[in-house]
This record gives structure tokens, sequence and C-alpha cells, in this order.
């Protein structure tokens, strides 16, 4: 694709937005799909953005490794046809032989896979070095076969690298100066067709890649609308088919209309509260249970959530790779039990004094919902004081261990390992402080054991674990909810993407 | 000086703030309920049901209850950032203008420096920074808003250090002190009142707009603004959400801008001197 192509094709978007043509030339092509996006594409290259919409986007159209599909509950292969662990440290896998580079130039190889791996350790743009942190070298084996060495046995290394290592051209990237904006051609199942940076992207159908339904949209554009309200609008309007992400006090905006049906998934992104034990109170595992005890979910979520968010009693939800059922040990609504732990812990006659901060707007409700839990906390003892500061400033002082008490969400939470490491094992982060051998030695034994269903049994001591210290009290998982406009068939996924190779219109 | 109190501008404009600062200051006897108390069985309750006269909000706190936290809060922060920014901006621009020179010039800089910045993106920053109190909200609508009365009593000042009177008072040895206190500041009080009502409107806005966005007060203290915002995802469940304090912020600024026209009318040399 040319910078001209590019440009034309930007220019003509950008004046059908401006002349307010969109919804004409949806009706003229009914295999238009518009959609919404949530988090803008701020750079051309594929290894400048670190977020989950941008990696699908990237996905579909450069290509990745593959995808989780959660109806199958199985990785499935994009660029790779399949792949094994050949040891507890080397990963073999094998790219598909029958993939056609949408300039018509030939199929993915190791080189390729090379030159990505070198991109986005060394491409001065990268922001995603951190999906092969756990990676030693990845080695060629053949022009298709290639191999990833890990520093360490690590069971879940496909969801740190699935569909985050986007595979670009080396033989592009030779022959172009500024490959991502002059040759941005790759294998996917979508090729880039324009894009306006911070507002938009377009992608076409590949119709060369192998299997793609022909119900599938021809062009789909990822519009990105950031506010709730205006994406509930659009989408009534007719400017968008699919709208993501509605939040539970917009969905009786769609109920009842005849024109929209609403998608619905439960999601992969637990939202908790974090006691961070380095500080006081919260240094002692009653007072961290009377907080737990404190929190009516169930109140939460009918009454105010709508029903809209499932009740975690742990890390995992019934989406999440290693959910082996209800946890033994629960800590239920019980303000009583609340009461006499303060009071065990030498509060009778009132407090602690906790200091908790919040987002507000970046997850569903959580100004809100932190209000709610500085009531019901307030109602057994506890003195709350909420504050709400800025979110690049919460998140900077959250990284750096600052943060006594915090209602956040981790981000797609699809493997434990990585997670849970990330918050709860001793010096991997800040973010909680929190430390204990014995969590330690299983969060480690999880990671090299290779065998499926051992690790999820070490898995599910490890949340039997974390239910009882409560350094971290899981809460819900929001439910994915998206507005879709009929006469398009598109099930929901616990990940929130969308997969236009999914899409029937 | 003998002012209009019949005049239509002042009944409504009174009226309207009395109304406002009634509730402020005796909306506890009006309500049983507290701001923040919240009852999730009892969420958006439409006015004029279970007890609470102007319904409740999304966590079942009494919306009524609210209004009158909002408005001692917006009334609270718009007196004190006026007060703050009249008596700095008065006192610099007074000695600016009646000074000249190094003094003019330097403070000249200083406000044309402040007055470059988009008044609600220094605020955003300067809460950003410090984080939510409303020590800091004052301070970040006080920051920019001195700016006003300083270029106001500047230019008065200049005019008077130059009539007959001041140069007499000069001459016989007023220091200067005694000139600002006996000649300068009681002329200028007449201007910076009437741009103090007007400043007072805007400053409600203003804290009105940094709660909206998330950034005003810390949200244990209920605010119109952040009603607003809250509200506003809500409009076609509960439409007295953001209505409520919505009309609570229409009141209060019409009646401070009607007040400050007709302040400003009272004012008017014309009218004194009966040219029209």
């Amino acid at each position: 694709m040319t910078k001209t192509r590019q440009g034309l094709i930007g220019g003509a978007f950008g004046a059908l937005a401006v002349l307010g043509l969109t919804q004409p030339l949806a009706a003229q092509d009914d295999k238009l799909l518009m959609v919404t996006s949530t988090f803008p594409m701020t750079s051309p290259t594929p290894y400048a953005e670190s977020n989950a919409q941008m990696y699908s986007v990237w996905c579909q159209t450069y290509g990745c490794l593959g995808r989780y599909n959660y109806a199958a509950k199985e990785y499935q292969g994009i660029l790779v046809e399949n792949w094994e662990v050949v040891d507890p440290t080397t990963w073999r896998f094998k790219l598909r032989e029958d993939l056609v580079r949408h300039d018509g130039g030939p199929g993915p190889t190791t080189a390729d896979v090379l030159h990505s791996y070198d991109r986005v350790l060394n491409d001065p743009a990268s922001i995603q070095k951190n999906i092969f942190s756990e990676v030693e070298t990845i080695r060629a084996v053949d022009d298709y076969t290639f191999e990833i060495v890990t520093k360490k046995p690590l069971a879940s290394l496909l969801s740190y690298i699935f569909d985050r290592f986007i595979i670009t051209s080396a033989e592009l990237a030779e022959a172009n100066e500024n490959p991502d904006e002059d040759a941005a051609f790759g294998w996917g199942p979508y090729k880039l067709a324009s894009y306006m940076l911070d507002q938009e992207i377009a992608l076409e159908k590949n119709d060369d890649f192998p299997g793609i339904s022909a119900d599938a949209p021809d062009t789909a554009v990822f519009r990105q609308i950031r506010e709730a309200e205006q994406r509930v609008t659009a989408l009534m309007n007719g400017e968008v088919q699919i709208a993501r992400l509605i939040p539970p006090q917009l969905v009786s905006r769609l109920e009842g209309n005849d024109a929209i049906s609403l998608a619905q998934s439960p999601s992969i992104e637990p939202m908790f509260l974090a006691f961070n034990p380095k500080f006081e109170p919260w240094t002692d595992k009653r007072v961290r249970q009377a907080a737990a005890h404190s929190i009516n979910k169930d109140l939460i979520i009918d009454r105010f959530l709508m029903g809209l968010a499932d009740k975690m009693d742990g890390p995992l939800g019934e989406q999440q790779i290693c959910y082996t059922g209800p946890l033994d040990f629960v800590i239920d609504y019980n303000p009583e039990k609340a009461r006499a732990l303060l009071a065990e812990a030498g509060y009778e006659n009132g407090g602690p004094k906790v200091e908790f901060m919040t987002a507000s707007g970046r997850y569903i409700s959580d100004r809100q919902v932190s209000e709610i839990v500085t009531q019901m906390m307030t109602e057994v003892g506890f003195e709350v004081d909420l504050q709400v500061p800025e979110y690049a400033n919460l998140t900077a002082a959250m990284r750096a261990g600052e943060l006594p008490m915090y209602y956040l969400g981790r981000g797609l939470f699809l493997d434990p390992s990585e997670p849970l490491s990330q918050y709860l094992e001793t010096d991997v982060t800040q973010r909680i402080g929190y430390s204990s051998p014995e969590l330690d030695a299983l969060l480690q034994q999880e990671r090299q054991t290779l065998d499926f269903d051992e690790r999820c049994k070490i898995v599910r001591q490890a949340a039997e674990l974390i239910a009882e210290e409560v350094p971290m009290f899981f809460m819900w998982s929001h439910r994915l909810v998206h507005g879709v406009s009929k006469g398009i068939e598109w099930d929901a996924s616990a990940d929130g993407e969308i997969w236009l190779s999914d899409v029937k219109m | 000086m003998k002012f209009d109190f019949l005049n239509l501008k002042f009944i409504i404009g009174a009226f309207l703030l009395g109304f406002v600062l009634f509730l402020a200051l005796f909306g506890n006897l009006i309500t049983p309920f507290t701001a923040n108390k919240q009852s999730l069985m009892d969420s958006l309750l439409p006015p004029l049901s279970g007890g609470h006269i102007l319904g409740t909000d999304h966590l079942g706190r009494d919306i009524l209850a609210r209004m009158i936290s909002g408005a001692r809060v917006s009334l609270a922060i718009a007196a004190s950032v006026v007060v703050i920014s009249g008596v700095v901006g008065v006192i610099v621009g007074a000695l600016s203008g009646y000074l000249r020179g190094t003094w003019d010039l330097v403070t000249q800089k200083i406000v044309e420096s402040f007055w470059a910045f988009p008044p609600i993106l220094l605020a955003i920053a300067i809460l950003a920074f410090f984080g939510q109190s409303l020590t800091n909200v004052i301070l970040a609508l006080t920051i920019q808003r001195w700016i006003p009365y300083s270029r106001m009593s500047r230019a008065q000042a200049m005019v008077l250090r130059s009539l007959a009177y001041v140069e007499s008072s000069r001459v016989m040895g007023g220091g200067l002190a005694w000139v600002m206190r006996r000649h300068i500041l009681p002329n200028l009080m007449a201007s910076a009142i009437i741009v103090g009502t007007f400043s007072m409107a805007t400053a409600i806005l203003a804290e009105a707009s940094l709660s909206f966005l998330g950034l005003g007060v810390p949200p244990q203290i209920a605010t119109w603004g952040g009603m607003l915002a809250e509200g506003r995802s809500y409009i076609t469940r509960a439409w007295w959400l953001a209505v409520m304090p919505g009309v609570g912020i229409f009141i209060t600024v019409l009646s401070l801008n009607l007040l400050g026209d007709w302040l400003r009318d009272q004012y008017d040399p014309k009218k004194t001197l009966n040219l029209i």
C-alpha cells in the first residue's frame, strides 16, 4: 500500500465523515461493518502499542501466532498450524505454508519471525518487550519451523505471546525505509486499508486467506468512540453496527429497540480490592479478612450493576484457564464477623483508618463501586478516606507500591500465571507488597508444570491460599455487553475483541 | 448613592440567591437524610417517593440532601475564590497602576503569563498534580481569577494617581500606605464588587466543570458538577439525577449574574449624572 493510496482512502473517509455520508455508504454496501473501539491507534508501527484492541487489529492484519478460542476453550493457530513442547524450556512452532502476503508476496517464514522478534526487542518505538520477558531466545529450525526457548520452564508461554507476537515481513522491511507506512502488508484474514491516527482504522477482507467466510464483512471500520453514551447514540443512529462495552446503566437505552440486539459475554477481567500488607492496618490478616467480610457483593451486583457481573470467590472465573470450580475457602458477606475480627485485631473501639484509592471512568462504575465499598466498610467500623486521583498518577503510585488499598482491574487475565506472579509473588513487582514463601513456591511450581491437569491443581491451591490470606479480594468480572444491529450475527467473546472472520452479515 | 431596590433584576436575583443560601444554611431542617447515606435497595426512586422530595440517585442517596451539600460546597468555594482573588488582584493592580515603573512592568509580565493559559486547563493541571481537596480546588480556581481584578484596578489607579487631590495628598507627605488606604482603594471598591459578582458566577461554573470531569473535591463531598456527571448516564431512566443539579447551577449563576447586572447599573456614572 502506498502513502498516496492511504492518503486518498483516509481523505475519503474524512470527507465522508464530515459530510455525514457514512450512513448512506453503509446502506449501499451491505458488507461494510462499522465498529466502535475505545483505544486509539496512535502509530502505524504494530509494536508501538500495548493494548488488547490494537493487538487484535494487528493480529487480524499482519498476523500473529494464533488466538484463544473461548467457545472451544483452546488455542488455535492463525499463522502457525501446530506447536509442541520439545522439552521443558523449548517450544517448537510450525508456520502454515498455504498463506500469501497481501501484496502477493510469499507466506510467512522463520526469517519473518526472527525479524519480528528483533523488532519487538529493539525497535525504538516498541513498547512490547515484556511479552518476551520470560523468553531466552527464538531460533530457526528450518524455513517454516522455529523454536522459542524460555529462561525457565513456562507452562503459560502461549498466554504471553500467542496473540501478542505480531509477525511482519523481513523482506518488506529491507526494501522499504518506512515499511509500516509504505508497505503495511501481512498475512492475516484482513488487510489494512486506511487509517486516521486517533480516529479510525479501516480493514478489507483478504479473500485469499484460507477458509475465510463469504459472510464475513468485506470492509470493517474500527472507529474510536471513548464515551459510552456516544457509542450508544452512534449505534441507535445507525452510524455503527457494533457498539462495544455498554455499561449497565446504559443497557436500558438499547433494550426494546427492535433494530438492535444485545450480545453478552462473561469477561476475563477480574475486578479486585488490593490490601497492601506493607501498610498498617493491612499487615494484619484479620483486618484484611474483616474488610472482605464487610462487602456485600451480591447486593452490589443485583442492585447497582443490574446483574451484569459474575461474582468471583478467587482469582479465576469460568472463562479462565485452570478454573476448577468454586473454592473451598470463601469469604462471604458477614458484617458481624467483620466487627469481631476487627475487635480481635485491637480495633474494638473503632477504626482502623484506611486510605482507599480508586479510578474514575477507567472501569465500569469504578468510582461508584468504591463509594459503596467505602460505606460498607464504614458500617463495620473502618474509617475510610476515599480518593480518586488522576488515572496516570493512580497507576504510577500503584506500580511503585505506594497505595495501601485500591480497587482496580488487571486487564485481560486469561491464564492466571503471569497476573498472579505480577501481583503476589515476592518482589516480582511492588504492586501489592505481599510476600508469602508458601505462595511463591506454588506459583513457581505451577509455572514449571507442563502437565495441564497437574498444573491446574497447583493453581487451585494457590487460589485457596490467596482467598484465605486476602492480599487481593476478588469481587467480580463485569459482563461484557455490546449493542449489535439486527442483521449481524456475532457471538461476543470473553476478551471483548471482535474477530471479523467470526462476524456474519 | 441611592440604590434602586425595586429593580426587577435585583428582586429576582436576590430572591433566587436567597433561596440557594437558605437551602445551604438551613437545608438540614427540610430533609432527614444525609448526603452520603446510601441505600442500594432504594436506588433511583423518583421525586416525591419513599419520603425523598427530589428522589434518590443510583446509590440510593437522597438527592435533596446532596443538593444542599452541593450548594454549600459551590457557595463556599466560589466565595473563597472571589475573596482571595479579589484581595490579591485589587492590591496588585492598584500598586501596579499607582507606582508604575519596575513594579508595574514585573507584575504585568506575570499577569500576561498567567493570562496566556486556558483557565480550565491550568486548573486541571494543578489538581492533577496536587490531588483532590477543597483547598486545592480553591487554589486551582484562584490562581488565574485575580487577574481581572488586577487589570481593572490598575487601569483605575492610573487615572486616580493623576487626580489633583491624590497628587496633593502625596505632595503634603502622604505615604504609599496612606494614599492607597485613603484615596485609591476606596475608589476601586465599587468596580471590584461588580467584577466579584460576575466572578462568583464563573467560579461556580468552573467548580462544577472540574467536578464534572472528576477532578474537583473528593468523592465523599457531594457537588453539583459531580452529581451532573453521575446523572448523565441515567438521563433516560432517571432524569432527576442530572436535572436537579443542573437547575441548582442554573439558578445560582442566573441570580449572581442578575445581581451583577443590577450593581453595574447602579454604579453607572450616566445614571448618577442623570444623562439618560
